[in-house]
């Protein structure tokens, strides 16, 4: 059994030395070892309390409309009656939660009215699971899906294990339509076969609410990836984790206060602000000769304008520690001391010396001792040449 | 395991135009047949035309002539007595008591000055004491509680954004009180547009003349052993096809700025779309069913949409136009909701009939009357069925997992059909000039008689070929669609 982090008296490796377990004795705290002991004790006491007492987890989603509507639509917006956006059945939601037997028997009775042991149970849950026709509007549908755990300790394995699941779909590859969706099927299978276990842990606080979410999950029509809603045109509905949805809110709010604070530090660095200069160049197309050669105002105004429209990447091009050097080979780029191979990212000398496969192992080169002389060659021709 | 024996497979020609080599490739010269007439495994192909039928098959009641691309037409909705709360401070948790007054804000101007408003409970009765004109969120009024207890307030829950109020009859003192205002509501214009259609037959050499060993049924019920008539048959069911499909299937593709981004690779000029029935039923009201179809989700499906802003002063007859998977599940609904409520054995006498020395069984509900009067009619729309996509969706192994049908003969739209001032709801709009125009681009081909023009000794090119050119305008019209709607499948 998980222990949470905290060592158990008596476990191995955690057994009171004999020797230094004598009461008249005084450690460091000035507490004897017996003291120390019981006071361990009795934190571990407390913990164990915490970890078996119950506990709410307060979460709630959001189910918006797309708001894809179609050039009809648009054109009629003034009078075309409001559309009727409903939520319906879907096949495989009603088979994969109906299959779950116990978590039915767990959840269903004070929906339907009707206890598992009367023989029309499966029939009316079925029916349940048939009959949704939930409407959404503009102002979207919130679901309660907070969730009563009968003790801490369940809710943190099983936060845990949503924590993995999270971490797995993030660090997937999702560069093209395929492989996000690939992950995103995995996500919501793990999610969903993590959920129907939560049955034996506790119980929903909402259990419509809840139903309804589990239902979404696997409805075909709501997104669980904005970015996959211009893909599908059969995609009517995007959900949102409220809480996931504040936090990344309150990240780029911490990251545009960050950046701020970035840009101020640039006006008093001209070597930085020109390095992250030719980075916002890079980055937006624009040939970095010409990007330089424009009046110290306009490049204010468009750093300015890039902080606050794009503060993650900026910051990091802020805090990048090579990014002068970058900015150093990116220059012998445009001036065409370095060459950048059109169909790779390998970079060269002009005289066709390989320098490195990408700009990291550019940057490499350029640190290495061994390439110093060729490296202030470099930076006499930009000044000199 | 039963093996069928394979006596022939269907080949494809799609070189474009026809002449003997397409008759070689084709096989149809092959001497010695048992049974030279073909049997046409999938009917004459004339279930297919759910939409043409409704709407061209009816004749002037079911076309209209425009003379331009995009054309208008008036609608009305239905008053509306309510309108949803935008905005209220959340700061304020006993809202009216002690008989304060209270801003809310309301998504439109709707409500008036001096009326009575009620809370979504049903219960709690405010009167506007001011209409504080347009602001952040909409409009905003200030509401006092009708109820002269101290103690009462609005239950902040019923100020939450999105929360419906009514509008009640207004009440203003015995004396100097002054006046208010009226709502109004005046038609507004919708618009669509037309699209355009080209289709071409070319042929070459003798084929108009080209006499082949199969006899080939004709529309009329006769034979003809000509290979042109057979396949000119074919192009015209290609065409037909193609036509259903669109005013199934087209999207409006104008932007709000009067531009068309689609443009024709060859010329570069616009290529107008117009408004397709799915379209149109996907606008309107649009719901999904699972494993089963429920009555429950019929009634409820069914009955919102019929419910909804509209006049019932039709006869209440509603039509269900779906594809064989769907006939089934409805059938399946209403024979599990009369199982559920013991009606098992009039059921049963029904299905199974005594057909002399033996029993039949089988007979299927294909319709049913709500509780409000409304009666739901079931028809079969081959188009969900046999269509291009319900093709596709078989071949690319999109089934139904409890039927085998493709996913998309589980759908069903409903159209509404009938006819107000006489004018039928649904029809087909062609452009006056353009609605078919069909010519023929003169060779030294023959021009077969099933071209049903003259032959004449003038041509238009030197090369040995004909062409039949065929040019025509189209577009989908819906009077009103709130009482259309799609209701599907999904998995």
């Amino acid at each position: 059994m998980p222990n949470f982090g905290f060592s158990v008296a008596g476990e191995k490796g955690n057994t009171p030395n004999p020797d230094i377990n004598n009461n008249s004795q005084v450690n460091n705290n000035g507490n004897t070892p017996a003291a120390d002991e019981a006071a361990g004790a009795a934190i571990m006491e407390k913990k164990k309390q915490e970890l078996d007492a119950q506990y709410i987890d307060t979460k709630s989603v959001t189910i918006s409309l797309s708001q894809r509507y179609s050039l009809y639509r648009q054109v009629n917006s003034k009078t075309l009656p409001k559309r009727h956006d409903v939520i319906g059945s879907s096949y495989n939601s009603s088979v994969i939660l109906t299959s779950n037997k116990e978590e039915m028997e767990a959840y269903m009775p004070p929906i339907i009215g009707v206890s598992p042991s009367n023989e029309d149970f499966v029939t009316r849950v079925k029916a349940y699971f048939n009959n949704f026709a939930v409407v959404v509007d503009e102002l979207g549908k919130k679901l309660n899906i907070s969730f009563r755990y009968n003790h801490y300790r369940d809710y943190l394995d099983i936060k845990s294990k949503e924590n993995e699941i999270l971490s797995r779909y993030d660090a997937a590859d999702k560069h093209d339509i395929k492989s996000l969706k690939e992950a995103l099927a995995e996500k919501i299978n793990d999610l969903n076969a993590l959920e129907s276990t939560k049955y034996k842990y506790g119980n929903p606080i909402n259990v419509t609410d809840y139903i309804l979410y589990r239902h979404c999950l696997l409805y075909s029509g709501i997104a669980k990836d904005v970015s996959l809603i211009n893909s599908d045109p059969s995609i009517r509905f995007y959900i949102k984790d409220d809480k996931r949805e504040a936090e990344n809110e309150a990240k780029f709010r911490n990251a545009k206060n960050l950046a701020r604070a970035n840009y101020v530090k640039l006006l008093n660095d001209a070597e930085l602000f020109k390095a992250v200069f030719i980075d916002y160049c890079t980055k937006n197309n624009i040939p970095i000769n010409s990007g330089l050669a424009m009046d110290i105002i306009r490049k204010q105004e468009l750093l300015d304008t890039y902080s606050t429209n794009e503060p993650v990447k900026f910051n990091r091009a802020c805090e990048d520690k090579d990014i002068i050097l970058k900015g150093l080979i990116e220059t012998l780029i445009a001036k065409g001391e370095l060459i950048r191979a059109t169909y790779n990212q390998n970079i060269s000398t002009a005289s066709g010396e390989f320098i490195g496969a990408n700009m990291k192992e550019a940057v490499v080169w350029f640190k290495s001792p061994a390439n110093n002389a060729m490296v202030e060659n470099f930076k006499n021709r930009l000044i000199y040449g | 395991m039963q093996k069928f024996k394979e006596i022939s497979t269907g080949r494809y020609d799609d070189r474009g135009y026809s002449n003997e080599e397409s008759i070689a490739y084709l096989q149809l010269q092959k001497p010695e047949e048992i049974n030279a007439f073909l049997t046409y495994n999938y009917g004459m192909d004339d279930d297919r035309f759910p939409l043409l039928f409704l709407t061209e098959g009816r004749g002037a009641q079911g076309t209209k002539e425009v003379g331009t691309v995009e054309w208008t037409w008036k609608t009305m909705g239905r008053m509306k007595f309510t309108d949803f709360v935008t905005y209220f401070n959340s700061a304020i948790t006993q809202p009216g008591v002690n008989g304060t007054e209270f801003e809310v804000e309301f998504s439109t101007h709707w409500f008036i000055e001096q009326h009575t408003l009620t809370a979504p409970d049903g219960i709690t009765q405010v009167r506007i004491q001011k209409d504080l004109g347009e602001s952040a969120h909409g409009y905003k009024y200030l509401l006092k509680l009708i109820t002269p207890d101290p103690n009462a307030y609005v239950d902040p829950e019923h100020l939450v954004a999105g929360k419906y109020w009514s509008i009640g009859a207004p009440v203003v003192s015995e004396s100097y009180s002054k006046g208010n205002r009226a709502n109004e509501m005046g038609p507004g214009a919708m618009k669509s547009q037309l699209e355009f259609y080209r289709f071409s037959k070319e042929i070459a050499g003798n084929v108009s003349n080209a006499v082949v060993n199969y006899s080939f049924q004709q529309p009329n019920g006769a034979t003809t052993n000509l290979w042109i008539n057979e396949s000119m048959r074919q192009w015209n069911l290609h065409m037909r096809v193609m036509n259903e499909e669109r005013l199934w299937k087209s999207e409006y593709n104008r932007l709000a700025d009067g531009s068309i981004p689609l443009k024709d690779h060859d010329n570069g000029k616009p290529i107008p779309r117009t408004s397709g029935m799915l379209e149109i039923c996907r606008e309107s009201n649009y719901d999904t069913y699972g494993e089963f179809l429920t009555l429950h989700k019929l009634e409820r499906s069914v009955g919102d949409v019929l419910d909804r802003d509209t006049a019932d002063d039709g006869d209440k007859n509603v039509v269900l136009s779906g594809g064989k998977g769907f006939i089934r599940d409805f059938q399946d609904a209403i024979a599990a909701d009369a199982k559920q409520n013991g009606f098992l054995t009039p059921l049963g006498e029904k299905v199974i009939q005594d057909n002399g020395a033996n029993l039949k069984y089988g007979r299927y509900f294909d319709s049913y009357k709500t509780p409000d009067g409304y009666t739901i009619t079931v028809v079969h729309n081959g188009y969900f069925d046999k269509g291009t996509e319900a093709e596709a969706a078989k071949q690319n192994g999109y089934i139904h997992p409890r039927t085998g049908l493709p996913i998309t003969s589980h759908q069903a739209c409903l159209i509404d059909m009938s006819t107000h001032g006489g004018k039928q709801n649904v029809r087909l709009v062609h452009q006056k000039g353009q609605k078919y125009i069909a010519k023929v681009y003169k060779g030294m081909t023959p021009i077969p008689a099933a071209w049903g023009v003259g032959d004449t000794n003038f041509i238009s090119t030197t090369v040995d070929m004909s062409s039949m050119e065929i040019k025509g305008s189209i577009g989908l019209q819906v009077d009103d669609c709130t009482k259309m709607m799609l209701l599907k499948c999904v998995l």
